[in-house]
């Protein structure tokens, strides 16, 4: 083994965070398109047309959530047993939009109906919603935590109640969620399209640009200086194998800015943001969309590492036993599974960007319908 | 304590979620490799008819395909909601083929699909090929990694329990990978979802044959599916039978509740061909029996005992005890006592440690456990028999129906006059239900057969559950239940739609509907 194990953990918090960017970039813009799906498609042709534009892509796109998935699994099975089972019901409407999705895409246009395709466009377009939602109720508790603790047997017990799930926190962030793909979508749906379609997307960056820079702002200031920040007083040797049980954690009343001010040099990430954001707006207006795409990646990366800095090196904070919140030094896998992953993702995932670079490169263009066509 | 009915409830939550899924999948991976072969001749010969071919049952591909997806991220997500102790327990082991997969099989098929359907035009006809090609060794690769980690739920190779971190932890991903119950697994499935192909395209054109319409390319496709089928329902049946040895190897438990042998029998052991076990009183009535066959297939060997439901029950006292004596060391581990006398005691009881952990269900300390208890964790190591004895049966039985039809539409084919066979085209047609009522009930057997445990012998089903409450789980069950009835009911009016229209549905003009209008 090349590594130690506290190296190879940093590693692996690092091939997470590229994992949810990739998601974004990619799905995330797909979930922008289908949320403008009735803004910039006013008539059924104009929506087949956004359908068909990630028609070819969607479904390779959405593999990044389900690696996601399945790295969590490996990578950080007490992390992925404690959240997913604490968050049953959020789990239960993500799974339901994911599996509309399909059909929605590929049904829609297999039978010749006016209600028929406007039921599937309104589950395309509540389902985009739902996930945004779902998005943005899983980054609030990142800030806030959940109530759960572990039990002798490590058993993740859940304490809180399965139906709350809005908060104050949860709505900003559903904004800047919502706006951020939204951003992400209309630049996709500029290149993609032509003439009045592709100007009304023109227009939707604009606004989900501006949406995006006042929410992410006032989001930042609000979860940086007035959320409860969680500080390690004590852990146990970082390079060796232990409990999540086993360190001792109290509050930071200053807000999550702490790692902020200890490292002055982490600033370039929301700054990044701000400026990535800006720049792929004007270059919207400027009627270049393939760079402001490539430009808002950036902009995404920086907002992903943005949050994964803030609460560095926690995962998910409990409320009930503060002791009990998971890092990625005690919620990792074992050395072994930590070294074979990452083999698998050096020698397959280059692979993966390699063909999806060349899909997207034989789709290039703007969308035409034809009759192979969704 | 554990809550036997969110226990029950989650079982069946995930065994209908599982089974649902794998409606979809076993057509995926044969339909994928009929249609590499289609477009093969296509490229080879230049035939239009064989690119009509490739798109049209690429058509049927694609609405099958989205629901597959979908379906399975269900289950990906349910391991964490509803099994989160699991998740805890086995994510280190359980969670590396699920990744792989994602990375190495997924994404291929995911990705090139996209290029499969809208990339006719704007790639060469050998690039399309490869592409379609690739997907097709795409979803295969991922039923491999897939069953690479139910082989190890079923035979757990390669990994030891770490008290630590109390979980079962990676040793060797080679011994996971080569797992012997796991090459077998795969054979058997990825050979009964050519299989379903097969007869999926075999029906549908003998549907066409019936109605004298699109005969050149129904004839094609018939031949096709026959010659594909016939190598592939061959193939299912011998390594069906390879199955059968892996299990007579690792999963005694299994084999003697499939074929409810009740009694440990001398050896060579009668084949059950038939009868009505009663799990209630350990005997099977009116049963029909084979003698010596089972214990040649099973052991192969004239000499090797196949130990009885009765034998296993009361063997398994023993490893109940030991567990208990794990049970406790564990605890003293993790109190603090670094002793290495404890230290090498454990490790020496530690494959008991799951014995130990079958307790937990009568009494929450193991180490309190009483013979009572222990009699009723013996009592719990063996599946009901009658279950399994009629799915392996049903499976087995729908497999020699396949195989004839096969064996008469090859025959027939190579004789150019399956026009003048309806009752052959009508067999093939009605048939086609079989190939899927075979792999939901082998999918029984293999699940239903591995209880009491969610990792065999490791970890008992009961405590892999998560701390959820009933309410909880009747909600997300009948979400599913309503959700599935309904996406199933629009996919199979998609089916019966396209599937009737024919070759038509492609808009070229050359076809049946298009010629007459």
């Amino acid at each position: 083994m090349m590594f130690d194990y506290i190296t190879l953990k940093i590693i692996w918090w690092l091939i997470f965070g590229v994992i949810v960017v990739a998601f974004f970039v990619t799905a995330g813009m797909d979930i922008g398109v289908n949320f403008l799906l009735p803004i910039v498609g006013k008539s059924d042709y104009d929506r087949r047309l956004i359908i068909n534009s990630t028609g070819p892509t969607w479904e390779g796109n959405q593999v990044w959530l389900i690696l996601f998935v399945a790295g969590l699994l490996a990578i950080w099975p007490t992390l992925y047993a404690t959240l997913l089972y604490s968050m049953y019901f959020l789990c239960l409407i993500l799974v339901f939009t994911l599996i509309l999705r399909p059909p929605g895409i590929d049904y829609r246009n297999k039978i010749n109906s006016h209600t028929w395709r406007i039921t599937w466009d309104i589950c395309l377009f509540i389902g985009a919603i739902a996930v945004a939602l779902a998005i943005a109720i899983l980054v609030a508790y990142l800030f806030t935590g959940l109530p759960y603790y572990f039990d002798n047997d490590m058993r993740p017990i859940y304490q809180g109640s399965f139906y709350k799930l809005i908060s104050p926190l949860s709505l900003l962030c559903f904004i800047v969620v919502l706006s951020w793909l939204s951003l992400h979508g209309a630049l996709f749906l500029q290149y993609k399209l032509q003439d009045i379609p592709a100007q009304r997307s023109k227009k939707v960056v604009q606004i989900a640009g501006w949406t995006f820079l006042a929410a992410f702002i006032v989001t930042g200031v609000y979860v940086g200086f007035w959320i409860p920040a969680y500080k390690i007083d004590f852990i146990p040797e970082l390079n060796s194998e232990f409990l999540p049980t086993a360190k001792i954690v109290s509050l930071l009343e200053t807000g999550w800015c702490y790692n902020f001010t200890q490292n002055y040099w982490l600033w370039i990430l929301p700054v990044l943001v701000l400026l990535a954001t800006r720049v792929a707006m004007r270059l919207s207006k400027f009627g270049k969309p393939v760079t402001a795409l490539f430009v808002n990646a950036i902009g995404m990366l920086a907002l992903v590492f943005t949050v994964a800095a803030a609460i560095f090196p926690f995962l998910l904070l409990s409320q009930v036993n503060l002791n009990h919140s998971l890092t990625i030094w005690d919620a990792a896998a074992s050395k072994n599974t930590l070294w074979y992953s990452l083999l698998a993702v050096v020698v397959l995932l280059p692979i993966v960007l390699l063909y999806t670079t060349w899909v997207y490169r034989v789709m290039r263009g703007k969308v035409k319908i034809y009759r192979d066509s969704y | 304590m554990i809550d036997e009915s969110v226990v029950n409830l989650s079982r069946l939550q995930f065994a209908i979620t599982a089974l649902y899924h794998f409606i979809f999948v076993p057509l995926t991976l044969g339909l994928a490799f009929i249609m590499a072969i289609m477009e093969s001749v296509y490229v080879m010969t230049k035939n239009e008819i064989y690119k009509d071919m490739t798109k049209f049952w690429g058509k049927l591909f694609a609405i099958n395909f989205a629901m597959g997806v979908a379906t399975g991220i269900t289950l990906e997500f349910q391991f964490g909601t509803n099994w989160a102790y699991y998740a805890h327990y086995v994510g280190d082991v359980f969670g590396v083929p699920l990744a792989i997969e994602g990375m190495m099989a997924f994404f291929l098929e995911s990705t090139l699909i996209g290029v499969f359907f809208f990339g006719w035009d704007r790639i060469s006809k050998v690039q399309h090929l490869a592409v379609t090609w690739l997907i097709a060794f795409g979803a295969n690769l991922s039923a491999l990694w897939i069953l690479i980690a139910n082989a190890w739920m079923q035979n757990p190779v390669g990994t030891e329990f770490n008290y630590t971190t109390m979980r079962m932890e990676l040793q060797s991903l080679s011994d996971v990978f080569f797992n012997p119950v796991a090459q077998v697994k795969f054979v058997h499935t990825v050979a009964a979802g050519y299989v379903t192909g097969a007869m999926f395209v075999l029906g549908i054109s003998s549907y066409y044959i019936l109605k004298q319409r699109d005969l050149a390319f129904a004839k094609r496709s018939f031949a096709v599916a026959s010659a594909f089928g016939l190598a592939s329902v061959l193939s299912v049946l011998v390594l069906g039978d390879e199955s059968g040895y892996s299990v007579g190897q690792v999963q005694k438990t299994k084999l003697a509740a499939i074929e409810a042998e009740w009694d440990t029998q001398p050896a060579p052991a009668p084949l059950t061909l038939i009868g009505f076990p009663d799990d209630a009183t350990q005997t099977t009535k009116y049963a029909i029996k084979i003698p010596y066959v089972l214990g040649l297939i099973a052991t192969r060997s004239t000499t090797e005992v196949i130990p009885g439901i009765k034998q296993i029950v009361a063997d398994s006292k023993d490893k109940i005890r030991n567990g208990i004596l794990a049970y406790g060391m564990l605890q003293r581990l993790r109190n603090g006592d670094k002793s290495p006398e404890l230290q090498s005691d454990f490790e020496r009881l530690r494959p008991f440690l799951g014995y130990g952990l079958l307790l937990k269900r009568f009494i929450a300390d193991p180490t309190k456990a009483t013979e009572a208890d222990i009699e009723k964790a013996a009592q719990s190591v063996v599946p009901k028999s009658a279950p399994l004895f009629w799915s392996f049966r049903i499976m087995v039985g729908c497999g020699i129906l396949m195989l004839f039809i096969f064996i008469a539409a090859f025959y027939y084919n190579a004789k150019r006059n399956i026009v003048y066979k309806p009752w052959l085209l009508k067999l093939a047609l009605f048939g086609i239900p079989l190939p899927w009522i075979a792999s939901e009930c082998g999918w029984i057997v293999a699940e239903y057969g591995r209880q009491p445990w969610a990792i065999g012998e490791i970890l008992p089903t009961f405590l892999a559950t998560s701390s959820v409450s009933v309410n909880q789980v009747l909600i997300s069950l009948g979400g599913f239940i309503l959700l599935y009835s309904a996406l199933l009911g629009v996919e199979l009016y998609l089916m019966f739609k396209y599937a009737r229209l024919g070759p038509s549905s492609l808009g070229t003009g050359r076809y049946h509907f298009e010629v007459q209008q």
